[in-house]
């Protein structure tokens, strides 16, 4: 396994991997306390000109904060499933696994070098938004809650992982990345309409996170509330993997 | 012990049978050569080989291992270069045989002996750009040396030179050729040059089954038949007629003004076809005598 995590981190140092990551969340970090800050701003000028009175509420550093976990989940996950789609598919149908796999190394050690690699830079990616988001946001409106939206970030970083195990097995599993990105995507879209349909969904499923992280930073509720859920999603996360890694290993390649 | 035995092994994929009951026994330190036309099951015969395909029925042992039931048992013994190498893009070659070394675990005074020597074995020991920019030839070469960088006891080589230029074939040839005798050497080809000139035994295949295996001496006296060449500066036709019925004529074909003549008799034909020419009373521009070539012998087995 040491050999395919040494590889693994190697290769996000020497690909796209090593800013595209960082900077599309560092992006999604800024961008919520300025639209947040500024669009009103923008819009009433407009507004205006066009004879239109409305009074915009003043916006502050949650609505901010609450900005930043939309785009997350409009975003971030959409990229988190685009980033790591090719990740074993794409080395499966380019034949670069098949060389490797008759070299002494177990096929499930490769799976996992890759989920705590590629899983760990998507968390650092996710603190670098974050931190640059608590900055900005209190640089535009003063004073915002750090501890809140710390544990609303680690919440959110367990759906992140989530994502990325759902997708990863999907890619061990198919030999094509586009199916691997088409079965994360469905499975991504179905748990979050499941939401809508079902109350213990809407409460447990993985899902429920990104509303578990709004409530935490609204302070409709504590980190404490969302232990379940984020115990669920994690069981059906290393559950998505181990089958992804079960099937991978009695596959012909 | 083989260094590599079939027993009776089928692979199957839905109704389409690839490989149909191969029995085969590579001696070890011999340089084998795997004949057959595509399609013939020898790609599928290396994957089963390699832990990569599973066998419907039968056994595939590498040095009485059954590579079904405990492959990595026997991983650390063996190199494989698939048809089409592929690699890491993003890697130059020396980091792509360091990650292989790491693969095989290779550490201190070893694993930097073996990474210098299998640089300089494939000739991209100065080579620091990334593989992506690669040209075919050097991706053979260097694919031959991560299936060697473990100094492997046996090497399963799967068409190595098809896509290769004169050059780049000559080289990977010269490279497999430096290996016979010290290593075991499955060479999967359907160019029959690659086998006369680096192998020592062979096995043809066509459609899933084995039709021979043999030393290359043994088949060559086998299926050697002197061939006659003879090219006239006049119309054939007369000295066919006179070939026609002749108990030591094998085979007769023509291309042109020149006659192809296959004998089971050397010596009657060396005396009788002069005479014939002389009989038919046609100038001769060339006469020659050859042996059948192995692309010749190869066609008559699998007819």
């Amino acid at each position: 396994m040491r050999a395919f995590l040494k590889k693994e981190l190697k290769e996000i140092l020497r690909t796209y991997r090593l800013w595209a990551v960082p900077v599309l969340f560092l992006f999604l970090g800024l961008m919520a306390p300025a639209s947040t800050k500024f669009l009103p701003e923008i819009l009433k000028p407009q507004l205006r000109a066009q004879g239109i009175s409305i009074t915009l509420p003043k916006m502050g550093a949650v609505a901010a904060y609450q900005a930043y976990f939309k785009n997350l989940t409009q975003i971030g996950l959409l990229a988190v499933i685009l980033f790591s789609m090719s990740l074993i598919s794409e080395e499966k149908a380019g034949g670069v696994l098949a060389q490797v796999v008759t070299k002494p190394i177990s096929r499930p050690a490769i799976v996992l070098a890759k989920w705590l690699v590629h899983g760990g830079w998507f968390v650092v990616s996710l603190a670098v938004g974050a931190i640059s988001c608590y900055f900005y946001t209190v640089g535009l409106f003063g004073k915002a809650p750090a501890g809140a939206f710390a544990a609303a970030n680690l919440i959110f970083a367990v759906y992140i992982l989530f994502i990325f195990s759902l997708t990863l097995a999907a890619g061990a599993v198919l030999r094509s990345q586009v199916a691997a990105s088409v079965v994360s995507l469905a499975g991504f879209s179905a748990l979050s309409l499941l939401s809508f349909f079902s109350r213990w969904s809407a409460r447990y499923s993985p899902a429920s996170l990104n509303d578990h992280a709004v409530n935490v930073v609204l302070g409709r509720a504590g980190p404490v509330d969302a232990i379940w859920p984020m115990l669920i999603t994690a069981a059906l996360g290393a559950a998505l993997l181990a089958g992804g890694i079960f099937i991978f290993d009695r596959q012909e390649l | 012990m083989s260094a590599i035995e079939l027993r009776g092994l089928v692979k199957r994929f839905g109704a389409y049978t690839a490989v149909d009951d191969l029995n085969l026994a590579v001696p070890q330190g011999s340089v084998f050569g795997f004949l057959g036309p595509n399609g013939a099951g020898k790609t599928t015969t290396i994957r089963v080989l390699t832990g990569l395909a599973r066998p419907t029925a039968g056994e595939a042992l590498i040095f009485g291992v059954d590579v079904a039931r405990d492959f990595k048992s026997v991983s650390s013994r063996l190199g494989y270069l698939p048809e089409n190498p592929a690699f890491y893009g993003w890697m130059t070659a020396r980091e792509y045989l360091e990650f292989c070394a790491d693969l095989f675990e290779l550490e201190g005074d070893r694993r930097a002996a073996r990474l210098s020597k299998m640089l300089e074995f494939c000739g991209l020991a100065g080579v620091d750009r990334p593989i992506s920019g690669f040209s075919r030839g050097m991706k053979q070469r260097l694919g031959l040396a991560q299936a060697l960088i473990n100094d492997a006891d046996i090497l399963f080589l799967d068409e190595p030179t098809s896509a290769l230029d004169p050059m780049g074939r000559k080289e990977v040839l010269d490279m497999i050729a430096s290996l016979a005798h010290e290593k075991t050497v499955f060479l999967s080809t359907h160019i029959l040059e690659d086998v006369e000139r680096v192998c020592d035994r062979v096995a043809m295949l066509r459609e899933g089954k084995l039709v021979l295996e043999s030393d290359l001496e043994t088949l060559k006296s086998r299926y050697l038949e002197p061939v006659f060449t003879l090219e006239f500066d006049g119309p054939i036709d007369m000295f066919i007629t006179l070939l026609s019925g002749l108990v030591w004529v094998v085979d007769v074909r023509t291309e042109g003004r020149t006659v192809i003549v296959r004998t089971n008799n050397l010596q009657t034909a060396e005396r009788e076809l002069p005479k014939l020419v002389a009989r038919a009373s046609l100038p001769l521009r060339h006469y020659q005598m050859g042996e059948m070539s192995l692309e010749e012998i190869f066609m008559k087995v699998l007819a």
